[in-house]
């Protein structure tokens, strides 16, 4: 089974969204890949997709989870999830391109939150990974949002327009919400619409040189005093230590298992954790805030059945890491066939949801609990964020501003109910092993490598110096798709 | 810091002192040294020299001229219906801009934000949601912006559960359910965060705003240094009051009892709607009385201690279960409002005292 040459193969570590856009690009350069996956190969239920409309058929097993030790906070809910194809089934399908202000506004703050990183140098992936998941939503770029490349390009209907209208003058754009559209009659077992491992590595897994291994819970990298040799995991179903051997190590755990493998990936080079030499590992963890709710619309206003997406308001005129974006859902009165027999076209029930930003903070972090391990004897990840009123303020004047267009339009906004979520809850982690051009306030160089261990790189969101109000989804896969190809040439050139 | 000649200088009117928050803040304004006037309707205008009463009607005009008169801080802790909350708080607010008052302190609610979950602060929206108490909470809220807009430096609370001794809803209420025996633990559907806030710890809150230098027209979110569930709530005041464990309720019962609840509570309210030949008929909630210990009970006390012992349907469904926590964060920040009294301790006071009233029963 094992028939690549170790000397040659990279080790790609987890299989979500991340890890798959990574492995596709090394693959696509003929780069072999072994993936390990720590989750089983569990079928946890079953979706139907049918004539474009979805059709959902109970999870029958719930996902597993590596349980997250919550400091400072006792409500915040961290979720890191055992599954074959990762976070990837949680997703709603949103995919948002960052903006080019969004790579530099954090250099307004402060010299920590530069990107090494453009939006130019991004777009070349960004198109590889549409034309991969196939998008629908609008295809103008607007104020506060770059145009995705769309299959199949929508607009609101006719009389949202007044409402768009009004966010227009106040210099917001309100579009179809892109999203990831899929095929028209679909059927998998993942139990949910997206899943990266059935709708993206299954199709190129069966091309050689690609291995899974399912069930490999990585513990540690190690280092040899010069670069990295081996990934040691442990194998679930003989409950037995590995190891695993490779040219490069990709790591695509997810934004707290990544630094949770390297915190707990020590030497006497590197005590803190592989390449912690300066502290930055595990410092400057962040999720986006999240608020919801739902507004009753005095007129009603047609139905949605995707959605609409109310972007940011511009860069210049707010503070900087300081925006929220409404995304905006007619509310569902029945699935499907039913919705549509019942022609009910109009709607006065809306749903929101909001994503804001937050300024990362060297203080809010990830580290390895001293009593605390998992079945294996790993070390379980402590986490302490806390949200600022900064934070909640950029959501609720973004609020305001929404209810306000709807109320210019003419529809008496009500809003009826309303969540502000603990930290956690938007799952949109990021930055605790985080890239920068100084190892001082970074851990990885432009190219997503160790600055002390370049064969290692880290491609999903623990990347990220800052995360705008955007979903993170798009933006993950691309950098790991871009990250996978340089790897590819770093190695081919060597 | 402040001296004590300018604190000796302060002089506060309590607009509703007679109540369970009222008591406590014209008792402790006045330890603080501050020179207390307080308003209750029913009061008649005696003076015993550290606190001078005066009858004052909130929807009067004139009487609340007269009671604001002179105060250099006004503490508004009335509560009605809508149209006193309301037109109360109008006619404060036209009072305290009249008489050039200093500042004006509103206790509010933490029911201003309707039945959102997770966690709020100050910017959460105020949802109107057909509940008349909140409702009128947020019109009150409304008509202090708008003072504030005027020039009036007046500054808004928003506590949750107020509880401490004297507390009729959360002490003497639960404390009768539990002593009924005929109380449990609501299992999953009491899993939601009881935001505990201890009266004194309030009062300290209240007094920081008179002097912390906060622009006028801010609202704050109190709470006690400690979030526990409902269910711990009951548990930890069940302890207290010396009482065997609590049962768990599963949910199926947890709602049939709620629905059997209904039916007292019905013949109640329609009771109060009926004319009686026997007595006038008062103006609000007759006062929650502490029961006697079971064992002093009458069969009539027992009985109707069951029927009352029942959660009401609203709260099974919208409070007890529903997570959320109401940050005070900056009230720590601007208020440097620190908390004191744990929920532990609190439940210990509040038992104590409830115990207390059972013996002199």
């Amino acid at each position: 089974m094992n028939d690549i040459a170790d000397d040659r193969r990279v080790i790609v570590v987890g299989s979500g969204l991340a890890g798959a856009a990574a492995a596709e690009a090394l693959l696509a350069q003929g780069i072999p890949v072994t993936m390990l996956e720590s989750a089983d190969r569990s079928r946890p239920g079953l979706h139907l997709r049918l004539s474009g409309e979805d059709f959902f058929v109970p999870t029958l097993k719930r996902h597993d989870m590596v349980p997250c030790i919550s400091r400072d906070d006792s409500s915040a809910v961290w979720q890191t999830t055992l599954a074959l194809g990762g976070l990837s089934n949680y997703w709603t399908l949103q995919v948002v391109r960052f903006q080019a202000d969004d790579f530099t506004e954090g250099e307004r703050v402060d010299e920590r939150y530069v990107w090494p990183l453009r939006y130019d140098e991004l777009v070349p992936y960004y198109e590889r990974i549409e034309h991969i998941l196939d998008v629908l939503g609008s295809d103008k770029t607007v104020a506060g949002l770059p145009a995705c490349r769309v299959t199949e390009p929508r607009s609101l209907p006719e009389d949202w327009g007044a409402v768009a209208q009004g966010a227009e003058r106040g210099g917001q754009a309100l579009v179809h919400r892109p999203v990831v559209r899929g095929r028209r009659f679909a059927a998998s077992e993942s139990g949910t619409a997206y899943n990266s491992y059935v709708h993206l590595i299954r199709r190129f897994a069966k091309r050689a040189p690609f291995r899974l291994v399912t069930g490999a819970h990585v513990s540690h990298l190690e280092w040899d005093g010069r670069r990295v040799t081996q990934a040691v995991y442990f194998d679930r179903g003989t409950a037995t230590l590995r190891r695993i051997a490779g040219r490069a190590f990709v790591l695509a755990a997810g934004p707290i298992g990544s630094p949770r493998i390297l915190l707990n990936s020590t030497s006497s080079d590197f005590p803190q954790g592989l390449g912690n030499a300066e502290g930055v590992l595990g410092a400057y963890f962040h999720d986006h805030p999240k608020a919801g709710g739902s507004i009753r619309l005095g007129k009603p206003l047609s139905r949605l059945r995707i959605g609409a997406y109310l972007a940011r308001p511009p860069h210049a005129a707010s503070p900087p890491l300081m925006a929220a974006a409404c995304t905006i859902q007619s509310v569902k009165l029945a699935r499907g066939l039913l919705r549509r027999s019942l022609a009910l076209r109009k709607t006065t029930g809306i749903n929101f949801w909001q994503f804001g930003t937050m300024i990362p903070k060297e203080q809010h972090r990830i580290t390895l609990s001293t009593t605390e391990r998992d079945e294996f004897g790993v070390p379980l990840p402590e986490i302490g964020v806390r949200f600022d009123e900064d934070a909640r303020r950029a959501l609720a004047t973004a609020r305001e501003r929404m209810l306000q267009y709807f109320d210019d339009a003419g529809c008496a906004p009500t809003m009826t109910s309303f969540a502000q979520e603990p930290p956690g809850a938007a799952v949109h982690y990021g930055g605790a092993a985080r890239m920068h051009a100084s190892p001082r306030y970074g851990m990885l160089d432009a190219r997503h490598r160790l600055h002390a261990a370049p064969n290692v790189l880290v491609v999903d969101a623990s990347c990220w110096p800052t995360t705008p109000e955007k979903n993170p989804t798009l933006t993950i896969m691309a950098m790991a798709s871009r990250a996978g190809e340089l790897l590819a040439g770093d190695l081919r050139a060597s | 810091m402040v001296s004590p000649e300018s604190i000796k200088a302060e002089s506060v009117t309590i607009v509703g002192g007679s109540g369970f928050v009222g008591s406590r803040l014209v008792a402790s304004f006045g330890a603080r040294g501050f020179r207390v006037r307080a308003t209750s309707r029913r009061a008649r205008a005696t003076g015993d020299g550290a606190v001078e009463w005066v009858g004052c009607d909130v929807l009067d005009r004139e009487s609340v001229r007269e009671a604001v008169r002179g105060a250099t801080v006004v503490v508004s802790s009335f509560i009605g219906d809508r149209r006193t909350q309301v037109e109360g708080t109008r006619n404060l607010c036209d009072a305290a801009l009249a008489e050039g008052t200093r500042r004006v302190l509103h206790l509010s609610t933490a029911s201003v934000y309707g039945s959102a979950t997770g966690q709020l602060d100050e910017t959460a929206p105020l949802l109107r949601q057909g509940w008349q108490y909140a409702d009128s909470k947020i019109e009150a809220e409304e008509v202090c912006a708008d003072a504030a807009r005027r020039g009036l430096h007046v500054t808004v609370f928003r506590p949750s559960v107020v509880y401490g001794p004297g507390s009729e809803t959360w002490v003497v209420e639960i404390g009768n359910w539990l002593s009924s025996g005929f109380w449990g633990s609501l299992g999953k559907l009491g899993e939601g965060t009881c935001n505990l806030i201890y009266v004194d710890d309030l009062v300290a809150a209240l007094a920081l705003a008179v002097d912390a230098p906060i622009p006028a027209g801010e609202a704050f979110n109190v709470n006690g240094p400690d979030t526990v569930t409902w269910n711990e709530f009951f548990e930890l005041m069940n302890e207290e009051l010396g009482l065997p464990p609590l049962r768990t309720w599963s949910r199926a019962e947890t709602v049939a009892r709620a629905g059997f609840g209904l039916l007292p509570r019905a013949a109640k309210a329609l009771a109060r709607r009926l004319p009686s030949p026997k007595r006038e008929p008062a103006p609000g909630r007759p006062p929650l009385r502490v029961l006697a210990p079971t064992d002093r009970r009458s069969s009539r006390e027992r009985l109707v201690s069951l029927l009352r012992a029942t959660p009401r349907l609203q709260n099974v469904r919208g409070q007890y279960p529903r997570r959320v926590v109401y940050l005070d964060d900056k009230a720590r920040r601007l208020l440097a409002y620190r908390p004191e009294v744990a929920a532990q301790e609190g439940i210990r006071r509040s038992a104590a005292w409830y115990r207390a009233e059972q013996e002199a029963t």
